[in-house]
């Protein structure tokens, strides 16, 4: 994992105090966390249920540099669940026009919105430097591309999916957690196409999720690592899962390694 | 062996709302045979096709993961299996 490190340039301004005096006020954040989330930078890969309301919180929560990464354009089925999206923007491509609502919401962070499909050529470049990335994907197949990807890159990957009313979390920190692979050995297929989702379901979820990129960078609290937690909104369940890593995951290495 | 499923809401519409069920098996796999004979059309739910798991499933022996979709991981008596959904949607 990267170490965020201070930097004079990121110092809190007069202004930063004020928009963030409330969460400045939580005893075991204060400054120095205000001060780590403004040093940040946090990738969220995929801007639809999830995607979207993650990038709203990590905004308001002053994540220093936000980069957003989605290869569509907005339409109109996105809008019951896509919550950074407008009628008037149908069409348009998702990136900037997230990238337009956040920089109105806080115009004191960087936002790199990206319109580009992530892939194994150009996952690296998208997610190098960063200090987390936020699972906003809608599809297995990319999200074992960013597991790869935030193995190598030693990045820590917060894993998110929804169905309907349930969805799923857990945060992967490589060589500490077991890693997308471990967990699903292989991309479930769903029967339904396209997916049934309400837009409480990837808001809850992408909201748990920014709850663990804020705690990961400032610092404090216990992570949601080395367990899943599912949630069954139809029958108001929340379990949690121990997850152990796979014995010879062939992305992370595994528990051999250990 | 005899072995305790804990089903998820989403599947308690075929085990007429138990949360959780009581079935036998050396494996997973027979687990889930002897809880189709129980419970008729559960397997197929599950996606169970080749000795597999391949739909929006997970299993958990004692709370945890199975590491694999294969079926023949042994079961020991009185073990605890879980079955969760995965939404995988974004
Ligand atoms: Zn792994």
């Amino acid at each position: 994992m990267k170490l965020i490190e201070r930097n004079e340039g990121y110092m809190l301004t007069e202004d930063d105090l004020i928009r963030y005096g409330r969460q400045i006020l939580y005893p075991s954040f204060g400054q120095e966390g205000q001060e780590k989330l403004k040093r940040s930078h946090v990738v969220v890969a995929g801007l639809g249920g999830l995607g979207t309301s993650a990038s709203i919180y990590l905004a308001c929560a002053g994540i220093g540099h936000i980069t957003l990464v989605d290869c569509d354009r907005v339409e109109l089925p996105n809008l019951n669940r896509q919550i950074l999206y407008c009628e008037e923007d149908i069409g348009e491509k998702k990136p900037f026009s997230a990238a337009r609502k956040l920089a109105k919401l806080n115009p004191s962070i960087k936002i790199t919105p990206l319109f580009e499909r992530v892939t194994e050529d150009n996952v690296r470049d998208i997610i190098g430097g960063a200090h987390v990335v936020i699972d906003g994907m809608d599809n297995f197949e990319t999200r074992f591309i960013l597991n790869s990807a935030c193995v190598a890159e030693k990045i820590p990957f917060i894993h998110g999916g929804v169905y309907g009313l349930f969805g799923e979390i857990t945060t992967i920190i490589p060589g500490k957690t077991p890693c997308l692979a471990c967990i699903y050995p292989a991309a479930p297929e769903k029967k339904l196409k396209p997916l049934p989702i309400f837009g409480v379901t990837p808001a809850l979820i992408a909201i748990l999720q920014v709850t663990e990129a804020i705690k990961l960078l400032a610092g404090f609290g216990n992570l949601l690592t080395n367990r899943m937690l599912y949630i069954n909104g139809e029958g108001m369940e929340f379990t949690i899962a121990d997850l152990t890593k796979k014995p010879e995951c062939n992305i992370c290495g595994g528990s051999k390694l250990q | 062996m005899n072995v305790k499923i804990h089903i998820n809401w989403y599947l308690q519409r075929f085990t007429n709302g138990q949360m959780v069920v009581e079935t036998a098996g050396q494996n997973v796999g027979e687990c889930l045979e002897n809880l189709e004979v129980q419970f008729p059309g559960i397997k197929e739910e599950l996606c169970v096709g080749q000795g597999e798991l391949d739909g929006p499933y997970q299993i958990y022996i004692k709370s945890t993961n199975l590491y694999t979709t294969k079926l023949a991981k042994p079961v020991k008596e009185n073990d605890e299996l879980a079955i969760q959904f995965i939404g995988g949607g974004g």
